[in-house]
């Protein structure tokens, strides 16, 4: 009794741990809308840029790049269970820096047509939660872990979130090649028409993926296949630039497309791939790609409706979002799900959307 | 249409007429319709501090994982916790440093990269990070040099956050850096789980970590309800008190609307005109009170919202702006609310205007009842309203406050019988002729003057009654303060401190006492309730009892069995009745004891029983010792810096109830500033009608003044006989008031707090409260009466 008397009236006026402390200053700071992803382009410290005198030589580039701002390893899987229910599986591990000292996150999602189940979790190298090995590439951050038998592939990739009553798991084993995809000018990708923004990137596209995962309560054995992107960098967008729409497509069994749109207020970049099955990579100059946004962003945030012209190889395709609600919301939102498409070639693919 | 202008012209010439007259008519309109917006804004502005509260409310911490040999939680530790998915923790590095300037900083070490990425500009991981106002607690000056005792010189930075104001905050990482003693965690903090998952920890916790629950903090949002219930309830009261005063003046400013209407039929004008241009009127009035009631409104939001912002403040940290800023939908409330004044106010006119006689044989009904009618019908009200009032449950807090809110209603419509009653008594026992006449004049007066007398009442009595509970609350929670917090210092051990701090406190020779505390928990039926013990007379004295056996000390000590209030109210158990409370871990067979007390436990929501300690450790098992309660010869800031020294434990397991109580008691003050200041902005309300009603009533009845004068009356004794009348009606209000008061008052400690919130305190008549209320009342009313009265007495 005393003691409850004494902590309630305490807890009145001490102070407590402040876990709350970003809702509470978030209020306050609300006022005027700068896209959180720009936070991430600032810097007070120097970090190393990306260079197209870089040689990527794998399976090194499968290693943290500390020197440079950020990077993220990012997996996502179009998967179908055994009643032919589309189900979709992102993963990305992301590491951050500021002021030298070095933030790893990661986001998870599973999806289907009817609901949209994501987790997060958050490390540092000091607190001992979070362990990047290479060759073979090894990832844990808390409970969640990326594991290759042999450089990067094969790969079993487990997570899960426990948290709520809606409890889910996906444990998948990834069969693939070690044969990666340097986009851009042998993995200078650049991210902007005139300013000398880019990225080191590289994508593994055919990726075979089986597993297994708990929905509903109810384990779900699935096959599909997945799709890996990794890139690092030291700035992410120009004050002009907005966000950007981002997709990747497996329009045949042996041909891959990748394609996004940086929006700008002055120009918007874009920037497209085509990826063959035999390791070939075919880069797309921004005039031969068209992408238009059908859906007004006036009836929901994000557009769920794009259309999808590369004249000179006959792709011409809707793409429509699977489930709208398929967003993300760990401090800066964006959407990361399924898109079905029809057209010249039919098909399932990812979206992210980020910016909006 | 030309018959409808013609309508409009006659009722401009009577608003132009009777100027005065319909300008108070419109501004009490105004004024209903600003008391219940005002607060309507007031809760709708205030609701994102609410949402702030509730979700500090909702703690985020719900549990600690503590060390239980040593000092520190290490890495390896946490890092295997969240690889087996307990993401939910977090760790926390919390020391304090001596610097060279005498003073001693409190460190605490987060992992602080999330916030230093979404808020660069305040957080910076590689800083030491205080608060301007720790930085002048510290002495720092301006060069902010934190001057350890022993290397490093550390530079500080100030956070402009009023959430770290007592600490120095750092990056663990660079805690880590800075001061290589420290190498893990001092605890970690533990977000809401699901039981289940709780219960996994738990079972997953290595052999030399614990894990322990944080502290309850549900009382407060009793504290929030109690504060909106207030505001509410109040704003209710003030619109029904301004809707009396509305109704009143519709009642004299439409006087002739009835008259003129008849002329209008008379000339030939079709009754829809009539009703059109009557519809028109109102439509006028509802914008013209809207307007004025957004303005009023904006004038006492602007009053209270900082008032409001202090108090929440005061009561959850919450850092308020106090802005008020609008919001279209105020003007939408505003038209809701004066339509429904213009209605409540107009509806008995809009009766008489549509009434056969005027509509269809343009003659015109007698508008003012007589005295007798007047009585009679006051009769069939109370009759009526007291049935409803015996039909009302008392089942919950909403159906009592509306019972009592009729009670209220029922003696009101007591008060015109009331004031003929006491005016007949004293006309009977009083012989001069002069007093006889005032009486006499008095008594036929009432039922004019009915309407503003009952804004008054209801104001002065609905004042005193929220006076009443403020002071019983504040006497009693100071005797509960005073009785309950009486060690010098309480100390709160984590696993493994117990030894040492039993050992501190055996040497310490300016020690008078000290108690150990240990408690477990058990099941009342199906209610989990805590179980407490009492082992010394010292600690049986800090039990404030609501009802108690007599027994001998030895007896109490050795057989206490006592629980507290909420638990008594719950279970419906009363003073020597048996309960039986088990455990589901005990192999003791059920414990059955006999009520010896019922103590008065305010804000606990939890059920608790307190045993005397060798009865309960005979019976009960599962027993936590949880901490010391210290009583000094002579208590000084020395002991305490040295014990925290010598012993290494945290500022935070120590409480110096005597500072507890200063600031407790001064929150709660602050939770009924504003209770106090809605009280008196209602009875300044009900004063207004009273200044309105007299110089309305007055000047109606000026041909009966004029003959008094010619009957020889002097202006001063035209002045006094009316002052007079008015005051012994005034006095009388107050007399019907205070009994009145003391019921609601009553009813609102003894049966809605103990319904709404689960705990009753006794009422305190406090002598103050009636008088200060009265006098505020009064103070108010005679330099409003002696204005009009005055002003008609020129004229006459």
């Amino acid at each position: 009794m005393k003691l409850i008397v004494l902590s309630t009236m305490l807890l009145i006026f001490a102070c407590s741990e402040h876990l709350t402390t970003e809702n509470t200053e978030k209020n306050l700071e609300q006022k005027k809308y700068v896209s959180p992803l720009h936070r991430l382009a600032d810097s007070s410290q120097t970090y190393e840029m990306p260079s197209i005198d870089n040689q990527i030589n794998f399976p090194d580039a499968h290693s943290p790049k500390k020197s440079y701002r950020h990077e993220w390893w990012y997996i996502t899987a179009n998967l179908v269970t055994e009643q032919g229910d589309n189900i979709g599986v992102q993963w990305t591990l992301f590491r951050t820096a500021i002021k030298g000292k070095h933030w790893y996150f990661a986001h998870a999602a599973l999806g289907s047509d009817k609901q949209h189940l994501s987790a997060f979790r958050n490390a540092r190298e000091e607190l001992g939660n979070v362990s990047i090995n290479n060759n073979p590439f090894i990832a844990s951050i808390d409970d969640w872990k990326w594991q290759s038998s042999s450089e990067l592939l094969p790969a079993k990739l487990n997570f899960a979130d426990f948290k709520d009553d809606n409890q889910w798991q996906v444990q998948l084993d990834l069969q693939g090649t070690n044969q990666f995809y340097l986009q851009g000018e042998q993995g200078y990708n650049r991210k902007h028409a005139k300013l000398p923004i880019a990225s080191h990137y590289y994508s593994q596209p055919f990726i075979k993926a089986a597993g297994r995962i708990l929905l509903d309560g109810k384990w779900h054995n699935v096959t599909g296949n997945a799709w890996f992107d990794r890139e690092w960098g030291s700035q992410m967008l120009a004050p002009d630039q907005q966000g950007w729409d981002w997709f990747s497509l497996r329009l045949k069994p042996e041909l891959a497309l990748m394609v996004y749109r940086i929006r700008s207020d002055n120009k918007d970049f874009i920037y497209a791939s085509l990826m063959h099955g035999n390791g070939n990579i075919e880069t797309l100059t921004p005039d031969e790609v068209k992408l238009i946004s059908i859906t007004s962003t006036v009836q929901s945030t994000y557009p769920n409706h794009f259309k999808i012209k590369i004249k000179k190889h006959a792709i011409d395709i809707d793409v429509k979002t699977i489930n709208k609600d398929q967003i993300m919301r760990f401090g800066i939102e964006y959407f990361e799900g399924m898109v079905n498409f029809t057209g010249s070639h039919t098909g399932i693919g990812f979206l992210e959307m980020t910016g909006y | 249409m030309k018959q409808l202008m013609l309508i409009f012209q006659v009722q401009y010439a009577e608003y132009k007429q009777n100027l005065l007259l319909n300008i108070g008519f419109i501004l009490s309109l105004g004024i209903a319709t600003s008391t219940l917006l005002s607060i309507l804004i007031l809760n709708h502005a205030s609701k994102q501090q609410y949402q702030q509260a509730n979700s500090q409310l909702e703690s985020p911490i719900a549990q600690y994982i503590l060390p239980k040999r040593g000092n520190t939680v290490s890495i390896e530790d946490f890092a295997k916790l969240r690889q087996q998915g307990f993401n939910e923790l977090q760790g926390v590095l919390s020391f304090r440093k001596k610097l060279i300037n005498n003073q001693t900083a409190y460190f605490k070490a987060i992992d602080l990269l999330p916030l230093s990425i979404s808020k660069p500009d305040i957080y910076d991981p590689t800083s030491i990070l205080l608060s301007q106002e720790y930085a002048n607690q510290l002495n720092l000056g301006n060069t902010l040099q934190l001057q350890l005792e022993e290397p490093p010189k550390l530079t500080a930075k100030i956070i402009d956050s009023k959430l770290w104001h007592d600490v120095a905050l750092l990056d663990i990482a660079y805690a880590w850096q800075l001061f290589p003693e420290y190498t893990g965690f001092s605890y970690l903090i533990v977000s809401e789980m699901t039981p289940n998952r709780l219960k996994n920890l738990n079972s997953s916790l290595p052999e030399n970590l614990i894990l322990q629950q944080s502290f309850n903090i549900e009382e407060r949002s009793g504290f929030a309800d109690a504060l909106h219930l207030n505001l509410t309830a109040l704003a209710l009261l003030g619109f029904i008190v301004s809707s009396f005063i509305a109704f009143q003046g519709a009642n004299q400013a439409w006087h002739k609307r009835c008259e003129l209407m008849s002329q209008l039929r008379l000339l030939g004008i079709s009754r829809m005109e009539i009703k059109l241009a009557l519809m028109f009127e109102a439509v006028f009035l509802i914008v013209i009170s809207s307007i004025l009631g957004v303005m009023l409104a904006f004038i006492m939001v602007s009053f209270l919202l900082p008032i409001l912002g202090f108090t929440l403040s005061q009561l959850y940290q919450l850092q308020s702006s106090g802005h008020f800023t609008w919001d279209w939908l105020y003007l939408l409330w505003s038209v809701m609310i004066s339509t429904l004044a213009v209605f409540l106010a107009l509806v008995k006119q809009f009766k008489l205007i549509n009434s056969k006689k005027i509509s269809l044989f343009s003659k015109q009904s007698k508008v003012n009842l007589t005295d007798e009618k007047f009585f009679k019908n006051s009769l069939y009200f109370i009759g009526l309203t007291s049935i409803l009032f015996f039909m009302i449950p008392e089942a919950s807090w909403h159906s009592i406050m509306f019972k009592y809110g009729v009670l209220l209603i029922i003696t009101t419509a007591i008060l015109p019988l009331f004031l003929y009653f006491i005016f007949s008594v004293l006309n009977k026992l009083i012989t001069r002729y002069q007093l006889n006449y005032i009486l006499q004049d008095l008594q036929n007066q009432i039922s004019i003057r009915f309407l503003p007398l009952a804004a008054f009442y209801i104001a002065l009595t609905t004042s005193i009654a929220a006076s009443l509970m403020i002071a019983s609350f504040e006497s009693a929670f100071t005797k509960y303060l005073d009785q309950h917090l009486d060690e010098d210092l309480y100390i709160r051990f984590k696993v493994g401190e117990k030894g040492k701090i039993e050992q501190w406190l055996n040497q310490n020779t300016n020690l008078d006492e000290f108690v150990l505390y240990i408690d477990a928990k058990g099941l009342a039926g199906k209610d989990t309730v805590a179980v407490n013990t009492v082992n010394s007379k010292r600690q049986l004295s800090s039990i404030v009892f609501k009802s108690q056996v007599m027994q001998s000390l030895d007896n109490v000590l050795e057989n206490g069995c006592f629980i507290n209030e909420q638990l008594a109210l719950k279970r419906n158990i009363l003073l020597s009745d048996k309960i039986k409370i088990s455990q589901n871990t005990s192999k003791h067979s059920p414990f059955i004891c006999t009520v010896t007390g019922i103590y008065y436990d305010y804000g606990n929501p939890s059920y608790e029983i307190t045993l005397g300690k060798k009865l309960a450790q005979k019976h009960l098992n599962g027993f936590k010792e949880i901490g010391f309660g210290v009583y000094f010869k002579s208590i000084d800031d020395t002991s305490i810096t040295d014990l925290v020294e010598k012993l290494n434990i945290d500022d935070s397991q120590l409480y110096q109830p005597s500072q507890i109580k200063k600031i407790a008691l001064k929150v709660f003050k602050q939770t009924f500033i504003l209770t106090q200041a809605i009280a008196v902005v209602l009875l300044s309300i009900a004063c207004f009608g009273l200044f309105l009603s007299a110089n309305n009533l007055e000047l109606a009845r000026k041909s009966q003044l004029y003959i008094l004068i010619s009957l020889g009356f002097s202006k001063s004794a035209l002045f006094f006989h009316m002052l007079i009348q008015w005051l012994l009606l005034a006095c009388g209000c107050i007399l019907l008031s205070w009994p009145i008061a003391s019921i609601l008052a009553d009813v609102l400690v003894s049966k809605v707090l103990p319904s709404s919130f689960g705990w009753s305190m006794p009422l305190l008549l406090e002598t103050s409260s009636f008088v200060s209320s009265s006098i505020i009342g009064l103070v108010c009313l005679i330099p409003a009466l002696s204005l009009v009265l005055r002003k008609v007495n020129l004229k006459a």
